[in-house]
Formats: C-alpha cells, sequence, structure tokens
C-alpha cells in the first residue's frame, strides 16, 4: 500500500535522523497535514448537505417524473417558482461579521486591544472555522456572494483572481500580508502597505485597511456617507439621468439619509442600473415622462425602496395574459437574478385590468403574485432589504 | 439635571484610550457613564423597548457595536421622538458622518471619540446649553477646519475639470462636508447647484463658490 504523508510523518519522528534541526519542517508537514483534513472533512460535510437538500427537495415534489421515468426539474417561472428566495437568511449570515467575540468581526473590524489572538496564522485558522460554519448555506444561497467572502478572508491566490466588482487583488490569506505580519508582529495587519490603484474605477488602496473598506462596502450599505443616497446617485449618473440636457428633470431623492442592511452591493448596483436604462429607454420615446421619485422608508424588520416613474403606466398591458410582465424575460429576468436572495422585488403599475402589484420576489409565500392595489403614481419598482433578525 | 449618557460596553479600551490621551471622563459631572452591569440592566430595558433609562438625556453617546441593529434601531427611533442628539462611536467607523436632519447624528471611529475633542464637546455644552456636533468632528476651530476642507476639496475638483461647463444634479465629488450647510448661511455661501445642477459655465459658478469660501475664512480668521 501506498505511504501517505501521515507515514512519512511518523516515519521521521521515530528515525534517529530527526533532530531539533528539522522540526521546523516536522512542524510544516504536520501543520499542512491537519489542514488538508480539515479541509476534507468540511468537503465531505458539503457533498453530504447537498445530497440532504437534493433529497428534500425531491420529496417536497421540487422534481417531477418525465415521461421516460427521469427525475425532472420542475421549471423556474413567475407564477410556480419553487426556488428559494431567503433573503432574510443571506443578511442573517452577513451578520455574522458584526457578530461579537468572533474572529470573523476582527476581519472587518480595527484590531483593539480585545483582540487575542497570537498572530495572524492563529488568527486565519478560527476565521475559517467560523467561515466554515456558514459558507455552504450562503454559496446555495447566492454563490458569488459567497464567492467574494471567500475571496476576502481565504483564498490565498486571490492576487490572481480579485474578489468582487472591482476584482480587488488582496485579502486576509494574501501571501504578502502573511510574510508582512511575520516582519512586523507587534503591527495591526490593517497596516500593511499595499498599492492597488485603477483610476477609471476611483480606486487607490495604500494599505490593508484600505481593502477591510472596500470589502465592508461591498457586503453592506453602511450609514457612514448615506451610502444608499451615494448608491442612486452614482448609478442615476452612471445611465444619465443626471445630466440636466437629457430630458429628465431632477429625481427626488426622499428620506435615502441613514439607511444601513446587509446585502451584495455589488449586485444590487447591477440590478438597480437596469432599472434605470429601462426607465431611461421608456422616457426615450415619451419625452414628457420627466420625473423620477426614489423613497425609503423604514420598519424594525425592512428597508422599502420605491422607484417610481411618475406617471408612466402600463395600460395597454393585459396581466392576465403571458406576457413580458407575467412571464418575465429579458431585463426584468437579469433584475430578478440579480435580486434573487437579496431582496423582494416587486412591480407596481396601471394595467388594462387596474392597478396592480406584481410580486416578482417575495419571501412570503402565502402572498400572491398578482395584487389588486388602490392607485399607482406611475411605473413603481418596489425592493424591500430585510434587516437582520439575529 | 441630566445632561449627556456615555454608554460603553468595553470599559479596558476606554480607560486605554484615556489613560492614552490624558481624558478624566469621570469627573465631568455633566456626563453619565453606563457601563458593566448598568450596561446590561439598560440592554434588558432597551430590549423590551423600555427608555427611562435613558430619558431627559439631551445627548446619547454610545459604542455602535455594543447594540444589535434592532437594539439601535429603536434607540434611533427613540432619539427621533424626543430629538435627542446620538453620538456613535466604534472601531469599525472609517469616515466621520454627521446628519444634520433631525435628530443630529454623529457616526467617529473611536479613537477621534475619545480625545480633547469629547472634552472640548463637552465644555461648550457646559457654557451655552448647545450641543454642537461639529465641534466634536472637527475641534475647536471647526468653522475654519470645514471651510479649508471645503476650499481644498473644491480646489482639487477645479483643477482636475479645468472649464467645465455642466455640472449634475447631485454632484458628489466635490465632496461637500455636511457640516458646510450648517453655515452656509452664516457666510452666504451658494451651495443651490448642488441639488439644480449648472446649465452653463460651471466652471465659473464654482470658481465663485471658491472665493465665497476664501472671504469666508478670512472673516472667521479676523473676526
Amino acid at each position: 500500500m501506498e505511504k501517505t504523508k501521515i507515514d512519512f510523518i511518523v516515519e521521521l519522528i521515530d528515525s534517529k535522523q530527526f533532530d531539533g534541526s528539522n522540526k521546523e519542517r516536522l512542524f510544516k508537514l504536520v501543520s499542512d497535514e491537519l489542514k488538508q483534513i480539515d479541509d476534507t472533512n468540511n468537503s465531505v460535510k458539503s457533498e453530504v448537505n447537498l445530497i440532504k437538500k437534493k433529497l428534500e427537495s425531491i420529496i417536497s415534489g421540487d422534481f417531477i417524473k418525465s415521461e421516460n421515468g427521469e427525475s425532472v426539474k420542475i421549471q423556474d417561472n413567475v407564477n410556480n417558482s419553487k426556488t428559494i428566495h431567503n433573503p432574510q437568511r443571506v443578511v442573517d449570515l452577513l451578520s455574522k461579521f458584526s457578530e461579537k467575540s468572533t474572529a470573523l468581526k476582527f476581519t472587518v473590524h480595527e484590531w483593539d486591544i480585545e483582540v487575542e489572538y497570537k498572530n495572524l496564522s492563529e488568527f486565519l485558522k478560527q476565521v475559517r472555522k467560523e467561515y466554515n460554519e456558514f459558507s455552504y448555506e450562503l454559496k446555495e444561497l447566492k454563490e458569488k456572494l459567497n464567492g467574494k467572502c471567500y475571496g476576502f478572508l481565504l483564498n490565498e491566490n486571490i492576487g490572481k483572481s480579485g474578489w468582487g466588482y472591482d476584482m480587488i487583488k488582496a485579502g486576509w490569506s494574501s501571501p504578502e500580508l502573511s510574510k508582512w505580519c511575520q516582519k512586523n508582529p507587534d503591527k495591526n495587519p490593517e497596516e500593511c502597505p499595499l498599492t492597488i490603484e485603477d483610476p477609471n474605477k476611483k480606486i487607490s488602496i495604500t494599505c490593508f485597511g484600505d481593502v477591510i473598506q472596500h470589502f465592508k462596502h461591498e457586503i453592506e450599505v453602511r450609514e457612514e456617507g448615506d451610502k444608499l443616497k451615494r448608491l442612486f446617485i452614482d448609478v442615476m449618473r452612471s445611465s444619465g439621468l443626471f445630466n440636466p440636457f437629457l430630458g429628465f428633470n431632477r429625481p427626488e431623492l426622499i428620506n435615502l439619509d441613514g439607511k444601513t442592511f446587509y446585502t451584495d452591493v455589488q449586485w444590487i448596483k447591477a440590478a438597480v442600473d437596469r432599472i434605470f436604462k429601462g426607465i431611461k429607454k421608456h422616457q426615450k420615446h415619451n419625452p414628457e415622462l420627466a420625473d423620477i421619485a426614489i423613497e425609503a422608508t423604514e420598519t424594525n424588520e425592512y428597508v422599502l425602496i420605491r422607484i417610481v416613474h411618475k406617471n408612466s403606466f402600463s395600460q395597454g398591458a393585459s396581466i392576465e395574459v403571458n406576457n413580458k410582465l407575467t412571464n418575465i424575460r429579458g431585463d426584468f429576468s437579469t433584475i430578478k437574478d440579480r435580486l434573487h436572495n437579496l431582496c423582494d422585488w416587486s412591480i407596481e403599475s396601471v394595467f388594462k385590468e387596474g392597478a396592480f402589484r406584481l410580486n416578482y420576489l417575495c419571501m412570503d409565500e402565502k402572498i400572491p403574485f398578482k395584487e389588486k392595489i388602490d392607485d399607482s403614481k406611475g411605473f413603481t419598482h418596489l425592493l424591500k432589504f430585510y434587516k437582520t433578525s439575529i | 439635571m441630566k445632561n449627556i449618557v456615555l454608554i460603553e460596553d468595553k470599559l479596558p479600551r476606554m480607560e486605554f484610550l484615556c489613560k492614552e490621551k490624558e481624558l478624566n471622563l469621570t469627573e465631568i459631572k455633566e456626563l453619565t457613564i453606563i457601563s458593566d452591569s448598568k450596561f446590561e440592566s439598560l440592554k434588558k430595558s432597551i430590549g423590551k423597548s423600555e427608555f427611562n433609562l435613558l430619558e431627559g438625556f439631551k445627548a446619547i453617546m454610545s459604542h455602535h457595536s455594543a447594540w444589535s441593529q434592532k437594539e439601535l434601531d429603536s434607540i434611533k427611533e427613540y432619539c427621533k421622538k424626543t430629538n435627542t442628539v446620538l453620538i456613535l462611536f466604534s472601531g469599525g467607523i472609517s469616515v466621520t458622518h454627521l446628519r444634520t436632519s433631525k435628530p443630529q447624528v454623529l457616526l467617529i471611529d473611536v479613537e477621534r471619540f475619545y480625545s480633547n475633542r469629547l472634552i472640548l464637546f463637552i465644555d461648550a455644552f457646559i457654557k451655552s446649553e448647545e450641543l454642537n456636533l461639529p465641534i466634536l468632528q472637527y475641534g475647536k476651530n471647526w468653522k475654519i477646519n470645514v471651510l479649508m476642507e471645503t476650499r481644498n476639496n473644491l480646489a482639487v475638483f477645479l483643477s482636475r475639470n479645468p472649464g467645465i461647463e455642466v455640472l449634475d444634479y447631485y454632484e458628489e465629488s466635490i465632496k461637500l462636508p455636511q457640516a458646510l450647510y450648517s453655515i452656509s448661511d452664516e457666510f452666504e455661501l451658494d451651495l443651490s447647484w448642488y441639488e439644480n445642477g449648472i446649465r452653463q459655465n460651471a466652471y465659473q459658478v464654482l470658481t465663485e463658490l471658491n472665493k465665497q469660501l476664501t472671504s469666508a475664512i478670512k472673516k472667521v480668521l479676523f473676526q
């Protein structure tokens, strides 16, 4: 039988050649092997969970028997969707980055006098352990978001690929950070000098602390700097809606200050960009529809954002027949994909049959797809972002 | 009379920073410090939406991470209802952020919070009974600091955009500090372009603002 690394380590210890001079090599071998065992265990755990979930979905009827007897997944469509949509859970998983007494919290928080980790390597071991506890679930719900977290926390090769919208090529497991921390054991990792510049994206990173800040703003709409308002301003500007010559009046931004929630900012921006492009396209043929209002309201459970293209209606369209609104495709399909598991998404408008709300993504399964409403001020997108429930 | 309350769940950090910066907060009569068991009682009360322990304070200063999001929301709601100034400090806040609409809110980095500015802020309150958040943000000479910061940011924008003709609505890249709005009337600064955009001669309009800022700075310096 082929010798394993463990066999080799045992032999090395028993060997007469083993003395203090090669203990460093032994320690490295042992630690590498233990890490690999840990990873294998986690991978097995993930596989088992995946099989379990698939079995559950077969039992719950997500799969049907086709004519030739094979299991076939029911196609996802607006009216009969069994796809898991649980933005609340994604928020709760991301809120682990602010959970007290965790290593995860200190990946996005200044290391102050309470940090007990002896060195970066010890710290990252704990980070890996905590991340592994929720990464499988996050991957199932929002794979790209999980990839972003993994890239920032644990990917040692992140220097080649990068994470997030700006493809930041540095993270907690970057070898450069590890080397710097070894040389500067008394210093805070945030101080590690790094240079990442991209004038096109207005990125200027000079130390690892900047990388941390960048990540924080990718997983949370933060209160400081009124980031929700900034998000809409940025996207409207890049869509050209702020140019006084384009024909739009100044968009009304109502109550967007001070709102905060966990999400994947990159994909929210991408979805909102599609929404504004749709508005712009519609206004091009109807120049009189020049007014947009964006308003946020808040409860203890959620932040609700209404994007209203005033006086723009869908009176020609019927919600009773299959059309691009009831059987979504094109831009709406892209928006749905981007917002899936990040927020609830509905539209409101006046249709041939009257004013209705169509709930494309809704966490509460009891709420029907079509809801009659009293009135609509114009074609409205509603985005409901959940707050942490923990 | 109750005045200002400081809620701190990380007492060792507070003691460390106060010692390092030679701040003696416990001697300030107007300041009530809630920590340890008192903090635990307060947390239980807030969890039940009971605010009697905070009633009567004009300003609440608290460690941001001491609270869950739900607890923080209810504290903000309480401050809104009672028009209480809220100051939240944390090691996780990178940019100081001031909201001037009621209730006033300041988010500030913990190292900046536990500094001589805190003493100046409390002293100013004792003297005038006014809670002047820009003092905590910018220090004693806050007006001059705000004006200088604006002028510097504007100069950078103008140098990067020579001869700019049109300015979009809500042009953010000029980076106007929020505290500027609280003194714009006093120094007759024209900031209407931020909401209205500029359809022509934007460079001239902003150069004019630059001149207004320069005379405001002179006015403060030679007052």
